[in-house]
């Protein structure tokens, strides 16, 4: 089985993660201290979707590194058992 | 900028400065993946932003029924200063020098009342977004913004009614009211018109021409 790409490795998305909620973190704010037509609109609507975006990298980032343990420790359990034999 | 004066904008503003604490941490010191970094983001990327997403709309919401939010796109400059002026006598500035409405007058008045009312008033304020910055009217003089822009749709009689009743003695008493009842129902006439309570916004229908000669029910049309 190949390994992931670097992109879609846990570390890569949590970091990809941080830096998406750091910009929908800043549309929330500037919506509130800026309470014009586009930034509250922008901040409800782009903002909001980035936000759920980070959230479903960081969800990605869990499972990636779930499923890159689980295989290492097949991996170990296979060279494990040919070595008893 | 302003300082929000509601404290749920203040609870939005904690939420965020917590969460960009906790995302600007990891990108710097990348701890390892460990069941506490874990935790911490998942506060980081979930709790709080979900927090502030909620309380940041509710707050935007709120903020989006107010005059001054109307009047932020110029080309509503001429309907905000009527309304904050105290010399004026015109229906909308009555209204807006009334506390019950406030510094929400545009929003009660022009709001939908229907039961998904609330949904297509947002919608509509979308609308108006999207022909502001996408449609021209960003780049519209006052006047030409004053003889172009109308309502939607004629304007419902049953806004006013949410507080005048249009049916008590008071109401029966004036002579042109009765024989009116079903047009006013139907919205063919306005009480908002020339002949009746005068226009809401009468600096407007200067601009409009012809709509001033058109009778009761052409007050402020959909485009």
């Amino acid at each position: 089985m190949t390994p992931a790409p670097r992109w879609l490795r846990a570390p890569s998305l949590v970091r990809a993660a941080c830096l998406i909620g750091l910009l929908s973190l800043a549309s929330t704010a500037a919506g509130v201290l800026f309470p014009y037509a586009l930034p509250v609109v922008f901040a409800m609507s782009v903002g909001q979707g980035l936000g759920a975006l980070a959230f479903v990298s960081y969800l990605l980032a869990i499972v990636a590194e779930v499923l890159h343990h689980e295989l290492a420790r097949r991996k170990l359990g296979g060279r494990s058992e040919s070595e008893t034999r | 900028m302003a300082l929000p004066s509601s404290a749920l904008a203040w609870v939005c503003l904690l939420c965020v400065v917590v969460s960009a604490a906790i995302l600007v941490h990891h990108l710097v010191r990348s701890p390892p993946l460990g069941p506490r970094t874990k935790l911490v983001l998942a506060l980081g990327l979930g709790l709080f932003p979900g927090l502030a997403a909620t309380t940041g709309t509710v707050v935007g919401m709120q903020r989006t029924t107010e005059r001054e939010f109307c009047g932020s796109c110029h080309v509503m400059g001429a309907h905000l200063r009527d309304a904050e002026d105290p010399a004026s006598t015109s229906l909308a500035a009555r209204h807006a020098h009334n506390p019950f409405f406030g510094e929400h007058n545009c929003y009660t008045c022009h709001a939908d009342y229907s039961m998904i009312g609330y949904a297509i008033t947002k919608i509509n304020g979308l609308k108006h977004v999207y022909h502001y910055y996408l449609s021209g009217y960003r780049d519209q003089s006052l006047e030409e913004a004053l003889q172009q822009i109308r309502l939607y749709q004629p304007y419902d009689n049953a806004n006013c009614r949410q507080c005048h009743t249009g049916r008590g003695p008071l109401w029966r008493k004036v002579a042109e009211h009765v024989p009116l009842e079903a047009a006013l129902d139907s919205n063919a006439v306005s009480c908002a018109s020339a002949g009746c309570h005068g226009y809401a916004h009468p600096f407007s229908k200067a601009h409009q021409g012809a709509a001033l000669d058109d009778g009761a029910a052409s007050t402020e049309r959909a485009p």
